[in-house]
């Protein structure tokens, strides 16, 4: 694969430090989210809706925490092959991150 | 006279503008005049194909007429369904008119872009005549959104000042309104279904169907959405004054005159005759907001600078009168109410034309920039006098019939209505001749307006059949009431059956000759009527009393879970 | 006991199979062939893809067919969605041809992985086993993670891949945790003896976990808010031709999975799966639409058009009726032909000097290349739903399957939410109507790309006039949902 993360080595280290709680982020966002839901059914009496609603919401945080890792540690920064050498062309956009 | 062949005069008329687009697009853009030509022949010619409509309309027979019939998506019981009853008839025939009007107004007011203004004018003619000529639902909701489109390019193109702002305005209200009626239509589709078993958006079968009132309430919202905002009513009005200043001549009055219709027809053609018992349990509100219509529209008009924005609000009254008479929910009114919707679409289209007119010379529309024309433009300001005073309603011309019959219908009903709908006449009448006394009269003060030539042969030409209508329908209105008689009648059967039997015998006798309106509202003319269920009602002789547009107990439904009488009216 | 594989279940398997040859032969011949030549690889993909469609017409009885011992049925159901995936390919491989040319790309490995993600796609729509469908949307799915980074030395395509990769590597976990606690509640992966099991068993904490984490795996699948937020990134980094395949091929193929999985395998838990689709559509439908307003990027505005559109579709999925199938269906092939239209309009945009995929690249398009523009102006309406095009009739199906199945505001949210959209789809008419031109080279318009674009408003302007066979298709095909599936023998 042609990509190189980052440049130097401390720099790798820390992406790599980065993704490596990946999975931890994941696990736990859904841990929270459907110790809380179940939490709540307890009190209000309403099993199981709002742990079924909480796990969802959850899953997509921990699908977020997953995002945000990936989008600080992808590759960035201008976008060499859009134009051709020696054409004008225009100017290429800057990264941009999750829009939410 | 009557269509012997079973000509399929309803698709020929509704397809001529269509295949004139088309045509169009073959055409070189470069060849303007060409495509002029073009454009104003396939306009004359859908006029004239429409214009047997008139001739070949039978006024004694209560049912569709010209029914054309095909399967379009069997599945769903869509059919492409067309038919017309008098109503649509003076519709399409003033749509059809209009389109002449409005495409040879604008020969020299257009000059880039030139191929795709007609193909939409054309285009936009094509929806209308749709909408109008459709008894399929869904058909008619299809017409309903595809006017949109053109409409939004006319403006977003061709327009002045905000009109990319006032195209995207104009659309949205619209959509709001349209998506929300096709819920209410959805519902009592497979409401229709449910009952019956047959998936159809026939809506000459909804106009037999009884929904429960619940049912009715929420669809009679819906549709008040959708065609409320068409109109438009008081509070959804702000769209209008925009679309109409920033629209080129041409698409303020198409918009004027036919699309605005548009609003009225459905309530006419659906709401009412749908709906009946949800249609009488809103009438306080209808009413009040009519009469908010007239009077806030009547006002901020005289406060207009700008000559177009003040035809623009003199709209907005205008057509708060058309919703009132239709609210009285009694023969005089609503026939008042479809008379009026026609004079509105003459008067207020030449009203806009003769706006275009100087625009085009002056490329200014502020009121205080002119002054005096009558001596530079005397022709000009001829015309203009006949249409403000047909306007505001003067005897003799066609604004007075409408008016006369509304407020003739609204009177039974609730005289403090009458009251204050009369009050936003006089306003009317105000800030109209107002403004005809600044534009028109006094000196020529601005030098530039002192060489304004006069209204050419075309222009002139546009006037003509304009002029004609009114003052045919203001001295002898009979043939366009007779052709409402049936529509009337049917829409009373469904909402307000005292007055049904009534206006039936009146039909059968030919009672209407010379007054049609007070012969309405005495019944009987003759011993017909009453016979079957009570007595029609009695007038209610003090302001207080329950509207007369109820109908007897008796011939109350028996199913309705609320009391469907419009007691808050007062 | 049956065997594994009977010549008869070949027979019926021989649209797979004739794709996956196509796909093995592009292979061979890209090593072959010159680089020169290796053009002539897009019409050879295109001549298998034909072919393929009318195998599948061909193999496709009135009665539904299982093979393999229930792993994959052939019916009506599958052919629909199987040639939609067709379809898409196709137009994929049409609009290709010169934009991989303007980026320098070889089209051999390309064309080889849309046939890939096409085969995966359709063993998603025709698979009746948890097991045959995991291995289709893999198939699928990794074809795409190498089709989105295929531009390599474009930063925003790898950025796209890895992004696109990892988050669907976690997706596909989740979904695939949700089969094994299937698996483990009811002993099978068989989507009908599933539904057999369940109806004696009855409800269970574990089942609703499964059926939670079974849903957000396809939600993620179908861009559906909150599992969305990949989709912009990766559509607008991704090569436009693969963005329009993966946000219609791949949105349709994760919808016939979830059509397949809930109301075949799970219509037991159906009060679970619809209140969480529910939730899932009215969020996704505002989401997208109120995100899609502010975007300056046409790809961008798309892609989160393409995420408020899933919001529609699955009004018809949580209608669960057969009228609300049948809407699924007919959407999805409607949106086929309206969203490769809008990519193919873009696509064309994409020139030597300029990458053509800001809103203001658009500027003055309708004088510069009317025909384009008119092609845009139709899919931008059929978008945003206004008659006469297909995209009106689409959502007319779904909002009516949900006033029929009581979901009224649900429908008012769609309804509301549509009338949203058309501000920014008309955002798009008037920087092709009423702005003055662009600078820049004249956007260019092959043969290739002319036919797809041709193809996309001819689909979108028929069916919006007369729907009837659509229509008609779509309902035949929505009955046989569910109809066979269950094995001979049990394992």
């Amino acid at each position: 694969m042609a990509y190189r993360v980052t440049k130097s080595a401390g720099e790798a280290l820390r992406s790599i430090g980065a993704l490596s709680t990946v999975g931890l982020a994941f696990v736990l966002a859904i841990v929270i989210g459907a110790w809380f839901g179940s939490v709540l059914d307890g009190w209000l009496g309403t099993k199981p809706v709002f742990f079924i609603v909480f796990f969802f919401l959850g899953l997509a945080a921990g699908m977020l925490n997953v995002f945000r890792t990936v989008a600080r540690t992808a590759p960035r920064g201008p976008a060499p092959g859009k134009t051709r050498p020696g054409e004008a062309g225009p100017s290429d956009r800057e990264f941009r991150g999750p829009d939410e | 006279m009557s269509n012997a062949a079973n000509f399929p005069i309803l698709s020929l008329t509704l397809f001529t503008p269509a295949i004139g687009a088309l045509l169009l697009l073959f055409i070189r853009r470069t060849q303007e005049h060409v495509i002029r030509w073009v454009a104003n022949i396939f306009a004359v010619a859908g006029f004239l194909v429409s214009l047997p409509l008139w001739f070949w309309y039978d006024a004694g027979e209560r049912q569709f007429q010209f029914i054309e019939r095909l399967p379009w998506i069997p599945s769903i019981g869509a059919e492409y369904f067309l038919g017309v009853d008098g109503f649509s008839v003076l519709l399409v025939l003033l749509t059809t008119l209009m389109g002449v009007i409005a495409i040879l107004s604008s020969w020299t007011a257009i000059t880039e872009r030139v191929k795709e203004y007609y193909i939409f004018l054309l285009v936009l003619q094509t929806g209308m005549i749709g909408a109008f000529v459709s008894l399929d639902f869904l058909l008619f909701f299809l017409f309903f959104e595809v006017m949109l489109v053109p409409m939004y390019f006319l403006i977003g193109i061709w327009g002045s000042d905000r009109r990319l702002y006032s195209a995207i305005k104009f659309f949205l209200y619209t959509l709001v309104g349209s998506v929300v009626m096709l819920l209410g239509i959805l519902a009592i589709y497979f409401h229709h279904a449910g009952v019956t078993g047959v998936y159809t958006f026939d809506i000459t079968k909804f106009h037999q169907m009884s929904a429960p009132y619940n049912l009715q309430w929420w669809v009679f919202l819906a549709f008040f959405l959708g065609f409320s905002i068409k109109v438009p009513m008081f509070p959804f009005h702000t769209w209008l004054p925009d679309a109409h200043t920033d629209a080129p001549t041409a698409g303020s009055v198409i918009l004027a005159a036919i699309l605005l219709k548009m609003g009225t027809y459905g309530f006419i053609r659906f709401s009412l005759p749908i709906l009946p018992e949800a249609t009488r349990a809103f009438v306080p509100m209808m009413v009040l907001l009519s009469v908010i219509g007239i009077i806030y529209g009547a006002l901020v008009a005289m406060a207009q600078k700008d000559w177009k924005r003040l035809v623009a609000y003199s709209s907005v009254s205008h057509m708060g009168m058309v919703m009132l008479g239709m609210f009285a929910l009694n023969p005089v009114g609503v026939t008042g109410s479809i008379v009026q919707q026609l004079n509105h679409g003459i008067s207020t289209g030449a009203l806009f034309m003769i706006v275009g007119i100087v625009y085009e010379r002056r490329h200014t529309r502020m009121i205080a920039e002119y002054g005096g024309l009558s001596k530079v433009m005397p022709v000009y300001a001829a015309v203009f006098m006949v249409m403000t005073m047909s306007s505001i309603g003067l005897p003799t011309l066609n604004g007075f019939i409408g008016e006369f019959l509304i407020l003739q219908g609204v009177f039974v009903v609730d005289k403090v209505w009458a009251l204050l709908a009369g009050s936003g006449i006089i306003l009317g009448a105000a800030y109209m001749l107002w403004l005809y006394q600044r534009t028109m009269f006094g000196k020529v003060e601005n030098p530039k307006n002192e060489a304004l030539p006069d209204l050419n042969v075309r222009e002139f030409a546009t006037f003509v059949p304009l002029i004609i209508l009114a003052v045919w329908i203001g001295l002898y209105p009979k043939p366009f009431l007779d052709r409402l008689v049936p529509t009337v009648t049917n829409v009373m059967e469904r909402i307000n059956p005292a007055y049904a039997s009534a206006a039936a015998a009146l039909a059968a006798k030919d009672c209407a000759d010379n007054q049609p309106a007070s012969a309405f509202l005495t019944a009987p003319c003759g011993d017909a009527a009453g016979g079957e269920t009570a007595s029609p009602p009695s007038l209610p002789s003090t302001g207080e009393a329950e509207p007369a547009g109820q109908p007897p107990p008796a011939s109350q439904p028996k199913t309705a879970p609320h009391d469907p009488s419009p007691t808050g009216a007062r | 006991m049956p065997a594994w594989f009977s010549l008869n279940d070949l027979y019926y398997l021989t649209p797979e199979l004739m794709l996956a040859g196509a796909a093995l032969v592009v292979l061979v011949l890209r090593a072959i062939l010159p680089r020169d030549n290796q053009g002539i690889l897009s019409w050879f993909a295109l001549a298998a893809l034909v072919a393929t469609g009318a195998a599948v017409v061909t193999m496709t009885g009135t009665t539904p067919v299982s093979v393999s011992r229930g792993l994959i049925a052939v019916d009506s159901f599958a052919a629909f969605f199987k040639l939609l995936f067709l379809l898409a390919a196709a137009l994929t491989i049409l609009m290709s041809t010169r934009y991989l040319e303007v980026e320098g790309a070889s089209p051999g490995e390309y064309v080889f992985l849309v046939l890939c993600a096409t085969l995966g796609m359709m063993f998603m729509a025709g698979g009746t086993d948890l097991i045959s469908i995991f291995v289709g949307l893999e198939t699928m799915a990794i074809a795409f993670y190498i089709l989105t980074g295929m531009l390599k030395p474009n930063r925003r395509s790898n950025e796209a891949a890895v992004k696109y990769f990892i988050l669907g590597t976690f997706s596909l976990g989740l979904l695939l945790y949700g089969m094994s606690l299937m698996y483990g509640f009811t002993g099978t992966t068989n989507l009908r003896a599933i539904a057999v099991a369940l109806a004696s068993q009855g409800r269970d904490g574990w089942l609703v976990l499964a059926v939670v984490m079974i849903v957000a795996g396809v939600g993620f699948k179908i861009a559906a808010v909150p599992f969305h937020m990949w989709a912009p990134d990766v559509y607008e980094g991704a090569p436009t031709p693969i963005t329009a395949f993966l946000s219609v091929g791949s949105k349709a193929a994760s919808f016939s999975m979830l059509l397949r999985i809930l109301v075949e395998g799970l219509p037991a838990a159906s009060a679970d799966w619809t209140l969480l689709l529910y939730v899932l559509s009215v969020l996704t439908m505002t989401v997208g639409n109120i995100a899609a307003l502010t975007q300056s990027n046409i790809k961008r505005m798309l892609a989160y058009s393409s995420i408020a559109h899933a919001g529609y579709v699955l009004i018809g999925v949580i209608a669960g009726t057969p009228r609300g199938i049948a809407s699924t269906l007919i959407y999805l092939m409607v949106y086929a032909f309206m969203q490769m239209g809008a990519f193919a309009v873009v696509v064309m945009m994409r020139r030597a000097d300029a990458i053509g995929d800001e809103l203001k690249d658009l500027s003055g398009l309708f004088s510069r290349q009317p025909g384009a523009a008119l092609g845009m102006l139709v899919f931008m309406l059929s978008l945003g739903g206004i008659p006469p095009t297909a995209g009106f009739m689409g959502k007319f199906w779904l909002f009516s399957a949900a006033i029929d199945a009581n979901y009224v505001w649900l429908a008012v949210i769609g309804v509301l939410n549509s009338v949203v959209s058309i501000y920014y789809y008309l955002r798009v008419v008037v920087f092709m109507f009423m702005k003055s031109e662009a600078t820049g080279s004249e956007p260019a318009i092959g043969p290739a790309l002319t036919a797809a674009l041709a193809v996309g408003v001819v689909g979108t302007l028929v069916l919006g006039v007369y729907p009837r066979p659509l229509f008609e298709l779509a309902e035949v095909s929505a009955r046989t949902l569910g109809v066979v599936g269950i094995p001979a023998t049990p394992f």
